[in-house]
């Protein structure tokens, strides 16, 4: 991706956020103005700060946004953009993007599912041996020795050698 | 005195001199590793420290960040990749001295140097501190406010590689995740969408191990990522000891800029050792061999990315402000502990600055033996499979997002905000400034709305009091000269010499 197209779509989104923290402080003022509450004066309102940093944001994004077409009118600028789009396109869902995709969607499920709902332990084995088989440090019964073995020595060490309490 | 002789007395039991040991230890090793940060390993031990007795785990949280930061300059000259972005210039002649067959030597001066840089950083600490503590009860809420406004802008220009607008956007996106929660001022629940862990606020630990650690884990499932070492020499102590002595004057003005750019909040350990390493090119009458292995190279970045530790910890300890990223967790870690650092530090608690200072150099001591006797197996350490290290490192990362609250919520904060580091690393936006921003939104909107509140909602306060107003002049100023409006100045003043 290019720098020029790095900086406009990630300005388009902390516009829209930058908005969202603008209305949304002012609903906090609107809130905090009721019962029992009761806070009427904008500037000492729970929601003053928030609106200044919405504003700000916006602000910023915008000048990111106005840097992101410097050199070129505002037509020409969103035509460069889709090709540039377009190309990044074709060459960005390569191997290494698969790669981090994957080990990013086995550490949502170990952090979002199965340290959720299962024992510490147990959890953190299945994910271990899983990552090891995906990222083929070798054969499936070193990977699961091996996160046996980890995960025996970070239960001890934590739960035995610090006293912590593990999730169960 | 007393406070420092009980300072040692503590560090000197035998079960806090293990600690320290092991925490040292730790801390080079995860230094050495590329990808495994200081702010990441302080960040981790936050975690696992919670039920230490509060001096141990002052120790540990010390020990492993003077480790830290030492231990990248063992990768940066024996694979030529930093271990933390702190040791990149030492990289620059560090690896050159290896590959001519003296990496001995290379990692000898700069863990030496990085000893040196530490130990003229506590001087600072020592001597520095109760005044600005003291200066600082001056401070009223404007004045608190305003610093927090001047922490984000400085750390947003001095991190953005150029484009300070990244760098204050990445702050505002900090600040207003600091603003989710209960309010402090009124409790009221904002941002919180009737969620009651949302309404207890987000924790800062699980975001800053999200920003910095889980960035570092994804990268690492790319192919083809691990490196070769060069071959590891004898330490030819005699020679190093000698340079060391030849270059005095270069290592205690490296440790004194040091010192002064951890000062400045949320600027961190290399830029002290860039600017350290460039002033000594600068000021050398050879400037032309640096890059090519010379020793005060990499004697000047370690010392400058070391005296930082202490600098970036006098604005922690005098102001409740961290002067880096690792700094910023570390005071995390003091308030988990029950320390309020701040203008009141030294009436409340006024061993604790000495404790802190001979903690440091005790680690800074430490960390040399331990480096050195570390850099003999650095070699296969640096060989280490990095598809076996980043899965156990997440499982770690999992552990210290959860020890802080006990709480599963914050595992999935740190998933969350391990995106959010993703983007911004992809986006090109420092994360550090995003961090200082969820430390000091607290303090800003507090401070505001306090002096808001005793104003009757008036401004007009601040522009009544001197201190605030050299705040307001010097972030305006900041601002303003993104806009290119001091240029024609400066090509005036240019031609004028």
């Amino acid at each position: 991706m290019t720098k020029k197209l790095k900086d406009f779509v990630f300005s388009i989104v902390l516009i829209l956020l930058g908005i969202y923290v603008i209305v949304e402080s002012l609903n906090i003022y609107h809130k905090a103005a009721e019962k029992p509450y009761k806070i009427t004066q904008f500037t000492i309102s729970p929601g003053f700060l928030p609106f200044l940093l919405g504003i700000a944001l916006t602000l910023t994004a915008l000048i990111l946004l106005a840097s992101s077409f410097r050199g070129e009118k505002i037509g020409e600028a969103l035509g460069n953009r889709k090709t540039e789009f377009v190309a990044w396109t074709k060459t960005a869902f390569n191997a290494d993007f698969l790669n981090m995709t994957i080990g990013c969607v086995l550490m949502f499920i170990y952090t979002f599912f199965l340290v959720q709902l299962l024992p510490f332990w147990l959890a953190s084995i299945i994910f271990l041996v899983a990552m090891f088989l995906f990222l083929r440090i070798g054969k499936p019964w070193k990977a699961v020795v091996l996160a046996v073995l980890v995960v025996a020595l970070i239960v001890l060490l934590f739960k035995y050698g610090f006293g912590a309490a593990m999730p169960e | 005195m007393q406070y420092v002789l009980q300072a040692f007395q503590t560090a000197l039991e035998p079960y806090n001199i293990l600690v320290m040991i092991l925490a040292t230890g730790a801390g080079l090793l995860m230094g050495m590793l590329p990808g495994l940060s200081a702010t990441m390993a302080i960040a981790l031990l936050t975690g696992l420290t919670y039920n230490f007795p509060t001096q141990t785990a002052l120790i540990a949280l010390i020990g492993v960040y003077v480790g830290a930061i030492s231990g990248g300059c063992q990768s940066a000259i024996l694979i030529n990749i930093p271990g933390t972005p702190a040791s990149a210039a030492t990289a620059l002649d560090g690896h050159p001295i290896a590959k001519r067959g003296e990496g001995g030597l290379g990692i000898f001066l700069a863990t030496t140097a990085s000893m040196c840089g530490t130990l003229i950083s506590v001087i600072f600490v020592l001597s520095f501190t109760p005044v600005l503590t003291k200066f600082a009860l001056k401070f009223a809420s404007w004045e608190f406010f305003l610093i927090a406004i001047f922490g984000i802008l400085i750390c947003g220009q001095l991190t953005s590689n150029g484009n300070a607008v990244k760098g204050w956007i990445s702050g505002i996106l900090g600040l207003i995740v600091s603003m989710v929660g209960l309010d402090v001022v009124d409790t009221f629940p904002r941002f919180s969408y009737g969620n009651v862990n949302l309404m207890g606020g987000i924790q800062l630990i699980p975001v800053m191990i999200g920003l910095f650690g889980f960035p570092e884990i994804v990268k690492a499932f790319k192919r083809g990522n691990n490196s070769d070492a060069a071959p590891m020499s004898s330490f030819n102590m005699k020679k190093g000891w000698a340079l060391v002595k030849e270059h005095w004057w270069p290592i205690i003005r490296s440790g004194i800029i040091g010192v002064c750019v951890g000062i400045i909040p949320g600027v961190g350990e290399d830029v002290g050792g860039w600017l350290s390493y460039w002033t000594s090119k600068n000021t050398s009458k050879d400037p032309d061999s640096f890059g090519k292995g010379n020793e005060l190279g990499v004697i000047s970045a370690e010392t400058g990315n070391n005296s930082c530790i202490g600098g970036a910890i006098i604005p922690v300890l005098s102001l409740a402000v961290p002067g880096s990223a690792p700094a910023a967790v570390l005071l995390a870690a003091f308030y988990m502990h029950g320390y309020r650092p701040g203008p009141l530090l030294m009436s409340e608690t006024p061993d604790f600055i000495y404790r802190v200072g001979i903690y440091l150099a005790l680690a800074a001591i430490v960390m040399w033996a331990l480096a050195l006797v570390i850099s003999r197996v650095s070699v296969r350490i640096l060989s280490l499979d990095k598809r076996i290290l980043m899965p156990i490192i997440y499982v770690l990362c999992v552990i210290g997002s959860y020890l802080i609250n006990y709480n599963l919520f914050d595992v999935k904060v740190m998933f969350v905000f391990g995106l959010v580091g993703i983007a911004l690393s992809n986006f090109e936006f420092p994360a550090s400034p995003f961090l200082l921003g969820v430390i000091l939104g607290s303090m800003a909107d507090q401070n505001l709305r306090r002096g808001l509140r005793l104003s009757k909602g008036s401004l007009l306060p601040m522009l009544q009091r001197p201190i605030c107003i050299v705040f307001l002049v010097v972030n305006i100023l900041m601002i303003l000269s993104q806009t290119g409006i001091f240029k024609p100045l400066m090509a005036k003043l240019r031609k004028t010499k």
